[in-house]
């Protein structure tokens, strides 16, 4: 798929990317997310916020009468909501994925209903929502100590990639941040050291891929790796290790090795720096927004937000 | 001699606090500088020596030493500087002073970590037999948490299977209990909290928890995994998840099972959040300072006052 970037305007913070989708929202006909088994406070919380900032209009699948309660409780009206009954995990995921596929939802946000079932229903051939590629979760991030917004992944969904799928997890990465305006991003090949040494084979992977990049092998970004951490988003490492990368100091995207080390590192950037965040899975027609029970409100939004950022800029 | 520290230490200040005092009685502590070129570790080593903490000896290429003066416009009066031009032999012959007594604290300058290790592996200096484990220790101070975070390991063990991971474990207690914090709550990390045979590292960490539940690890102490990283450290997210445990919303130290996830939640930390370490290698007959080079002179000091209190009271200094 080739994808033109034309207008699409540089996102520099989560709050840019929750305006951004409300604008989007916003003319002719609003997006639309379908919830598979938004029978769950995290989903409905979800729901209402969508509606109520005009990101998105929602169609909630699964057990009508818990969702019904749960919106009640939360004091918005079931009725301006569409909530389609289902009687199973299955049932609702197939709703949702009937939905995406008759172009009735532009995007898929998980409730309370295992990634592997939706993702079984979302990847069943008959809807044609599967393309060639792997799916795979981006986090983007915005801390104050950086001075744009910063994608990690995969800490969701892939729990160690082969090199095949670091090629793959890329390319989606580069799609989430040139759907946010980002239209070359830099991305960094972590591992722990910043030169190729045969005790981390992750080492190997990076200085491959980063040359794959660089033959044009992985289309519009620049990646650069091995690379730490530090020189990666740095500058004062960048500056005493004397590295000459257009990705040092300056990453869009970090590329983890494992589904741990991604995990770990966006969380310990949530925790200690108080970084805000949105996630999504890519890679089939449609994105996936992921939020945890644990994620307040503005976080769930800003996932769904991402979304439908990404959603519209697939479409195009 | 071992000092004692009676309540448990909660911030890296206190531990420069701790370190003054001993310097106070016993006079500098001598700290040799393996690859003695390196400009960040003697701007820490000078920072040390100006408060009167070290007396810096610095081992490497001469000339590269003299550039690093003159970049950093310091006097050389007060450093004792040896010529060796060979990274691995400066290091074993550092190894080969302290184990003499001609020093009391071993520092790794401008080499590399892998270099380092090895050097000390060498069979001459006998410094690791099969029943020991060397395993580095960081000691984070963030303004977030009001206690010391300890993370285990950042940067020498590439892969903890299950036995090295038990034995980590152990060192982390000892470490934990030597600044003072006695039942240490220990959070094995991965990327959630549920067991999965998909994902290994979740299987090991059940069985590690479940040793302690059986009473396998020494009394008070408290372990559980696997634990995501917000479970382990954040009661908020401890209490919207429901989570019940021993350890989470609470952990003193985070063990993680290789070098690729400690080395970045590491270095996130001392970079984009702000935070403040001390690192060391346990298992030597010697303290190690261990630091990064994204660290800067100001946190390198944490780790020069940590290696003097893991120094302690010197019979020499008592002349």
């Amino acid at each position: 798929m080739t994808l033109k970037n034309g207008d699409v305007p540089l996102l520099k913070t989560i709050d840019d990317i929750i305006d951004r989708a409300r604008e989007i929202s916003y003319g002719s006909e609003p997006y639309c997310l379908a919830i598979a088994a938004a029978h769950d406070i995290a989903a409905v919380e979800a729901a209402i916020l969508c509606q109520k900032e005009g990101i998105a209009r929602c169609m909630l699948f699964g057990k009508s009468k818990k969702i019904k309660s749960l919106l009640e409780e939360q004091g918005a009206t079931p009725s301006e909501f569409e909530i389609v009954s289902t009687r199973s995990d299955k049932e609702s995921a197939d709703g949702v994925a009937m939905a995406a596929s008759e172009g009735k939802a532009n995007v898929i946000l998980k409730g309370i209903i295992s990634t592997s079932v939706l993702l079984r229903q979302i990847l069943n051939k008959d809807y044609g929502l599967r393309r060639r590629g792997l799916l795979s979760h981006t986090a983007i991030l915005s801390m104050s100590n950086y001075p744009k917004l910063l994608s990690l992944t995969d800490g969701g969904m892939v729990i160690k990639p082969t090199f095949d799928q670091k090629v793959e997890i890329i390319r989606n990465s580069v799609m989430v941040s040139r759907a946010v305006g980002v239209e070359v991003p830099r991305v960094a090949a972590l591992s722990p050291i910043d030169y190729i040494v045969q005790a981390f084979p992750d080492t190997f992977e990076a200085a491959a891929l980063s040359k794959m990049a660089e033959r044009g092998q992985i289309e519009n970004c620049i990646v650069d790796g091995p690379m730490s951490l530090d020189t990666a988003v740095w500058p004062p490492a960048v500056a005493y290790q004397k590295i000459k990368s257009p990705v040092a100091g300056q990453a869009d995207i970090l590329l983890t090795n494992s589904i741990e080390e991604g995990n770990i590192l966006a969380k310990s950037l949530i925790q200690f720096s108080e970084a805000k965040f949105a996630g999504v899975i890519v890679g089939a027609r449609i994105p996936i927004a992921l939020v945890s029970r644990a994620d307040d409100a503005y976080n769930k939004l800003a996932s769904v937000a991402l979304s439908v950022v990404v959603a519209h800029f697939i479409r195009k | 001699m071992k000092i004692q520290i009676q309540k448990p230490i909660r911030s890296l200040d206190e531990i420069l606090a701790l370190a003054e005092k001993l310097v106070k009685q016993h006079g500098p502590y001598r700290v040799v500088l393996s690859g003695g070129s390196d400009a960040v570790c003697v701007g820490a080593l000078n920072l040390a020596k100006n408060k009167g903490f070290v007396k810096p000896i610095l081992v490497g290429h001469r000339r590269r030493i003299d550039n690093t003066f003159d970049k950093l416009s310091l006097s050389q009066d007060g450093w004792e500087i040896n010529e060796d031009k060979d990274p691995r032999n400066a290091t074993i012959n550092c190894a080969k002073g302290l184990l003499n007594g001609d020093a009391d604290i071993l520092m790794r300058g401008k080499l590399m970590a892998r270099d380092f290790i090895k050097a000390l592996l060498d069979p001459e200096l006998r410094l690791k037999n099969r029943g020991t484990l060397w395993t580095n220790i960081v000691v984070v101070d963030n303004p977030k948490i009001n206690r010391l975070l300890l993370i285990n390991d950042c940067g020498i063990i590439v892969n903890a299977d299950l036995p090295m991971r038990l034995r980590q474990i152990t060192k982390v207690i000892e470490f934990a209990s030597f600044l003072g914090i006695e039942d240490v709550k220990i959070a094995l990390l991965a990327a959630v909290e549920s067991i999965s045979p998909g994902m290994p590292v979740s299987m090991e960490e059940a069985v590690i928890s479940k040793m302690c539940e059986r009473g396998q690890f020494p009394e008070g102490v408290a372990i559980d995994g696997p634990l995501s990283l917000d479970l382990a450290i954040s009661p908020k997210a401890v209490k919207k998840k429901g989570f019940k445990g021993n350890v989470a919303g609470n952990a003193d130290a985070l063990v993680v099972n290789n070098l690729g996830i400690g080395n970045l939640l590491f270095k996130s930390l001392i970079t984009l959040c702000g935070s403040s370490s001390a690192s060391t290698v346990v298992g030597l007959p010697f303290p190690v300072i261990f630091t990064s080079r994204s660290e800067s002179p100001e946190n390198i000091l944490y780790s020069i006052a940590m290696a003097i209190l893991q120094a302690g009271p010197k019979a020499y200094n008592l002349k």
